[in-house]
């Protein structure tokens, strides 16, 4: 449950550690290890985030896909779509602390910064849950989705939950903490995944079947603007993340095996960066700097400097990489980007 | 059967909306509008299991948008003495010619045929016609391009849905509707399924009970989703464009068309 009081306004996530959160690591605490999910292998590949060599891979449960840190980066969850649970993983023993109930086949899940409680999309049930980590995994809410509930993100002054709903192409919009669905977005077909700006005004979402993207003003809770990725052949866009000034959104493009560099205003096509096969999931550093990439299909991930936009290192890694994460962010500068 | 033409209205009170099972807590009662669809056609078995689901799904989104598709079963000869009214549009899972009838009797409102592969019915490039069900030269031609990368095969048919599928979402697509059903869902279901799927898509875009609407929508659209993997859209001559699956009893052995993603390849294309 929260310790703290949510004040009014821009309080900062620092601030709120101040009033009286558990005293978190500085950022030199975190390990700046990458961590991917290995789909169909049970495994997380871990990286160094210096030399980006694999240090180990975990056993970690069966079908891993969607992971995300506690507010103070001690710890990662990992949704385990098969056993219906979440892997709580020590990132810096790089080992299985315990595993919690995750609902019926989790899969795209968002950390709130504030309360750390767990949303996670479960498709069966037509769910976001609220889950409290702590202990077994408390379900603490249910929050209706349409149908296929994907992408999942909180915003980043927490203020929001954001998921769309696969089947049912929208975009639904809860309140924090009340959880009142108060939008129900129509976007294009298929919405898969989403990113918000740091400022929690603007929301990126990924159409696949549509090929398009739609940016959203979580403001005014209306479509703004809309790209279809021209230049692009047959565009499937996934997973989606912005760069360091939030200029420019990476896109991964599926199938098309690219990644599409948008102009975050007028959504066109600036770039496209030739990846592996079926490029899925999206992760950042901290800085923005560098751009991982699973290639699901070829058993790999990219790794890509964002500032030349070229693929610096592909390296094998399990069955079907899924997610990846970086563990170099950390809550009291801002949420992990995405 | 209803043999009373519907007319598209907003239900005014909450007892009603519970009698018809929407979503309580997610549009309020007083927002929801009916859009009625005809269907003819069996009212048992695969066909019209597909249809309940298919509007079983938009109803969900329904549930979300403020609209409720009711599924009116209607015989042809009723519905040609008597019209359409203001319905979103017409489903045929019967025979063919039904559609064909329909559609040439009332060219302001969408048939789809979800049940008949006849070639001829493609033919008739009528504007309102639309097919999910893949036709017959669609499955001799995926059948043709299987046969020449992999030689012959005995038993294969070539099917626009398989219920051991599992791309594309269709695993998940597979399992609600053996979960609401407790039947797999099969290829007819499918199709049906297809239509009201893309009925309950154009509702809330189209904003109200519009049979004209539906017919540019569908037209214009760039593309729908039912776990297919792929933007599907119609051809002029109404031909729902979609890959099919290559099937041996329960093996799925392909997914047609092969060495190429040109969805045009399987059947013809333009008016005949």
């Amino acid at each position: 449950m929260h310790s703290f009081t949510r004040m009014a306004g821009a309080l900062t996530l620092a601030g709120a550690l101040a009033a009286g959160q558990a005293a978190a690591g500085t950022p030199d605490d975190l390990t700046g290890r990458v961590f991917i999910s290995n789909e169909w292998d049970a495994t997380l590949t871990i990286l160094d985030g210096d030399t980006h060599e694999e240090i180990k891979v975990l056993e970690v449960g069966e079908r891993p896909r969607d992971m995300g840190f506690s507010p103070d980066g001690s710890e990662l969850y990992v949704a385990l779509g098969i056993p219906d649970q979440i892997a709580v993983v020590d990132p810096v023993e790089m080992e299985v602390i315990r595993k919690i109930s995750g609902g019926i086949d989790p899969e795209a899940m968002s950390v709130h910064p504030e309360s750390g409680h767990i949303y996670i999309s479960n498709e069966v049930t037509e769910e976001v849950l609220e889950i409290d980590p702590s202990g077994d995994g408390e379900i603490l809410d249910r929050l209706k989705t349409g149908i296929e509930p994907e992408g999942n993100v909180v915003t980043p002054d927490g203020n929001y939950i954001l998921n769309v709903s696969e089947s049912s192409h929208m975009l639904h919009v809860f309140t924090w903490p009340d959880h009142d669905r108060i939008e129900n977005i129509l976007v294009g077909t298929r919405p898969r995944e989403l990113a918000t700006t740091r400022d929690s005004k603007i929301a990126y979402v990924t159409s696949e079947v549509a090929g398009e993207i739609v940016k959203v003003d979580l403001e005014e809770f209306r479509i703004v603007g809309e790209g279809r990725f021209r230049g692009v052949r047959n565009p499937r866009p996934k997973d989606v993340r912005l760069n360091r000034d939030e200029t420019e959104l990476y896109v991964a493009m599926g199938r098309s095996d690219r990644i599409a560099v948008l102009d975050a205003q007028t959504l066109e096509v600036l770039d496209q960066i030739p990846v592996g096969e079926r490029v899925w999931g999206l992760g950042v550093n901290r800085d923005r700097t560098i751009l991982y990439t699973t290639d699901g299909d070829s058993n790999q991930v990219s790794i890509i400097d964002m500032e030349e936009n070229e693929v610096i290192k592909q390296l094998q890694v399990g069955d079907s990489p899924w997610g990846v994460i970086r563990h170099d962010w950390h809550v009291d500068d801002e949420m992990a980007p995405r | 059967m209803r043999s009373i033409p519907w007319i598209g209205r907003t239900l005014a009170t909450a007892g009603t909306a519970a009698l018809l099972g929407v979503g309580i807590g997610l549009a309020s009662a007083e927002d929801v509008t009916e859009v009625p669809v005809w269907w003819v056609g069996p009212t048992e078995g695969s066909v019209w299991r597909g249809a309940e689901f298919g509007a079983h799904d938009a109803n969900i989104v329904g549930g979300f948008q403020g609209f409720k598709v009711e599924v009116v079963p209607v015989g042809t000869e009723t519905l040609l003495d008597e019209g359409v009214g203001d319905a979103m549009a017409v489903v045929v899972g019967g025979d063919g010619a039904d559609a064909d009838r329909i559609s040439e009797a009332f060219p302001g409102i969408a048939v789809f045929n979800v049940s008949s592969d006849d070639d001829a019915l493609r033919s008739t490039c009528r504007r309102n016609l639309f097919s999910t069900m893949p036709s017959e030269t669609m499955r001799s031609d995926a059948l043709s391009q299987y046969r020449d990368k992999h030689g012959e095969a005995d038993g294969i048919e070539a099917l626009a849905h398989h219920p051991e599928f599992r791309r594309y979402s269709s695993s998940d697509l597979n399992g609600r509707f053996s979960s609401y059903h407790g039947e797999p869902m099969d290829e007819i279901a499918w199709t049906a399924f297809a239509a009201f799927k893309l009925i309950g898509d154009a509702y809330p875009r189209l904003g109200q009970v519009d049979p004209e609407g539906m017919i540019d929508y569908v037209r214009e659209m760039r593309g729908f989703d039912a776990s297919k993997g792929a933007q599907l859209t119609f051809r002029d001559n109404g031909q729902l464009r979609q890959p099919l699956w290559i099937t041996a009893g329960d093996e799925i052995k392909g997914e047609a068309p092969f060495d190429t993603d040109d969805l045009d390849s399987l059947g013809p294309v333009e008016c005949r």
